[in-house]
């Protein structure tokens, strides 16, 4: 059963990017089918700390489809398969975009920034592509700052729509 | 032959980052040895592989075998942070080092045995951080004594399971203003040598209280004939309230808010428990182990054996002997 979601997420991961890949024309058709960008995309990777935090990856797919995967200090570890709806995912876009996602730094942590950073924190990295524009940024969840802020409680929202708590606790 | 607290910390210094001279190692669901993961790793001694906890990327810790070649510095990983759980073995094997014979693996197992030692004292069991840091200003506390961490935080560790989930062993202050610095096992910490990012301030984290265990072998004795006069029955008088305490000559002390009838009177039921210290000069500190509440009794002239109380250094209080 994991066997097969893995080949599932590797399969979507695959389309994603050839999708990806294939930029503009892509976006066109999205406009006209008013649907969300086919290669929509978000990940939340979410690190380890030395609390036990627990460490998981969240993939959400254009569809809606999504995958938990439990790496660490979950109650589930490895895969699991679940769905959000399409208003859940456009609402993540929707604040993605209050967020002014893909013009946020590639880095929020000590070394960039940050007003100030509490060490022991784990690190989430979220990485949003939709509609041919993508982002990747590493945040350090103990950096003092409003961006920082801001981005956790999207993070959290991530978290919220895909129910990570079902696996987590 | 008592504690030797000094023995205890060159243990943990020369081990911070490498694991103990037993040879072993925890994990949350395994304690195997070095050896036997030397021949599954490959990883013999005579290539230069050597054990050793280091900082991880994007992780706060992993165990490693370790070697440098002329081409740079190779890595076997033995455990990635997910899985170890050393902090209790590694705390275990420094008190035995400072001749207090331990061998747990676990934090609460720990704590259970070394409460149930006649060589201890709780000064303070499951208490915030303020009313611990008041106990470890306090200066009973010392060096080689030992702190359990209890989880409160429902996002903290282990998916926020309320239980004991760290120790480390104290290992003093640096200055008179810090709070105090402590030495463990996963994450590794010695005072001065802790990797930088790493906090090694005694508190560590929020989300949890503070149980601190004390070795008494080396504290001052009292003087006996103020101890004898101390014991029976007192009645305190602080911001409008009375308590009634029974004070032992052995060190304890127990208070009520019913006031006794007669020096015969047993305190049937305690509202709480402390422990109390007199230093040479007459001076006694009570630390309650519930609360972790501090307060220090001032001998008065001229016959000293009247007091003035002082609690968590701002409340002052009225001192009497009943019978």
């Amino acid at each position: 059963m994991r066997i097969g979601v893995r080949v599932v997420a590797l399969l979507a991961m695959v389309v994603v990017v050839v999708l990806g890949a294939t930029g503009d024309g892509w976006a066109e058709q999205i406009v006209r089918t008013n649907e969300l960008p086919a290669d929509t995309l978000i990940v939340l990777q979410r690190g380890a700390c030395e609390r036990r935090c627990a460490v998981y990856n969240l993939i959400v797919f254009a569809d809606g489809s999504a995958i938990f995967d439990g790496r660490g200090y979950v109650r589930r570890p490895g895969l699991a398969k679940t769905k959000i709806s399409l208003e859940a995912l456009r609402e993540l876009l929707d604040k993605a975009a209050e967020l002014n996602f893909f013009e946020l730094k590639s880095r929020y942590d000590q070394e960039s920034g940050c007003d100030s950073a509490n060490s022991d924190a784990p690190r989430a990295i979220i990485t949003l592509s939709t509609g041919g524009k993508s982002n990747t940024i590493q945040h350090h969840l103990g950096c003092a700052g409003a961006e920082s802020e801001r981005l956790k409680k999207f993070e959290e929202r991530i978290d919220d729509a895909v129910g990570s708590v079902n696996w987590v606790k | 032959m008592g504690y030797d607290r000094a023995k205890a910390i060159a243990y943990a210094e020369k081990h911070w980052n490498v694991p103990c001279d037993d040879g072993k190692f925890g994990l949350t669901n395994d304690r195997p040895s070095v050896a036997s993961k030397r021949m599954e790793l490959h990883a013999p001694a005579a290539d230069g592989w050597k054990p050793e906890f280091v900082k991880g990327s994007g992780e706060p810790e992993k165990f490693v075998f370790r070697r440098t070649t002329p081409a740079g510095v190779e890595e076997k990983i033995i455990s990635n942070w997910a899985g170890l759980a050393d902090c209790a073995h590694f705390l275990s094997q420094c008190l035995s080092a400072g001749g207090a014979t331990t061998n747990e693996w676990g934090v609460a197992g720990l704590v259970q045995n070394l409460q149930s030692r006649s060589d201890t004292k709780t000064l303070c069991e499951r208490v915030a951080q303020a009313a611990a840091q008041r106990v470890i200003n306090s200066g009973v506390f010392k060096q080689g004594d030992m702190i359990g961490y209890f989880n409160v935080d429902p996002d903290g560790d282990y998916g926020g399971r309320p239980s004991y989930t760290h120790s480390t062993m104290f290992a003093g202050k640096p200055t008179a203003t810090d709070d105090g610095r402590v030495t463990c096992h996963t994450v590794a910490r010695f005072p001065g040598k802790t990797w930088a990012g790493v906090e090694d301030r005694w508190w560590l984290h929020s989300g949890y209280t503070y149980t601190l265990i004390h070795f008494v072998s080396d504290d001052s004795t009292p003087n006996l004939t103020r101890a004898a006069a101390l014991e029976g029955w007192w009645m305190l008088e602080y911001s409008g309230r009375t308590e009634y305490y029974y004070i032992f000559r052995d060190g304890r002390a127990r208070y009520t808010k019913r006031a006794p009838k007669s020096a015969r009177e047993q305190l049937a039921v305690a509202d709480g428990g402390a422990y109390w210290f007199m230093d040479a000069g007459g001076k006694i500190t009570f630390v309650w182990r519930a609360t972790g509440t501090l307060e220090v009794w001032t001998p008065s002239p001229p016959d000293m054996t009247s007091y003035r109380s002082l609690i968590n250094g701002a409340t002052p209080g009225v001192v009497t002997k009943l019978f």
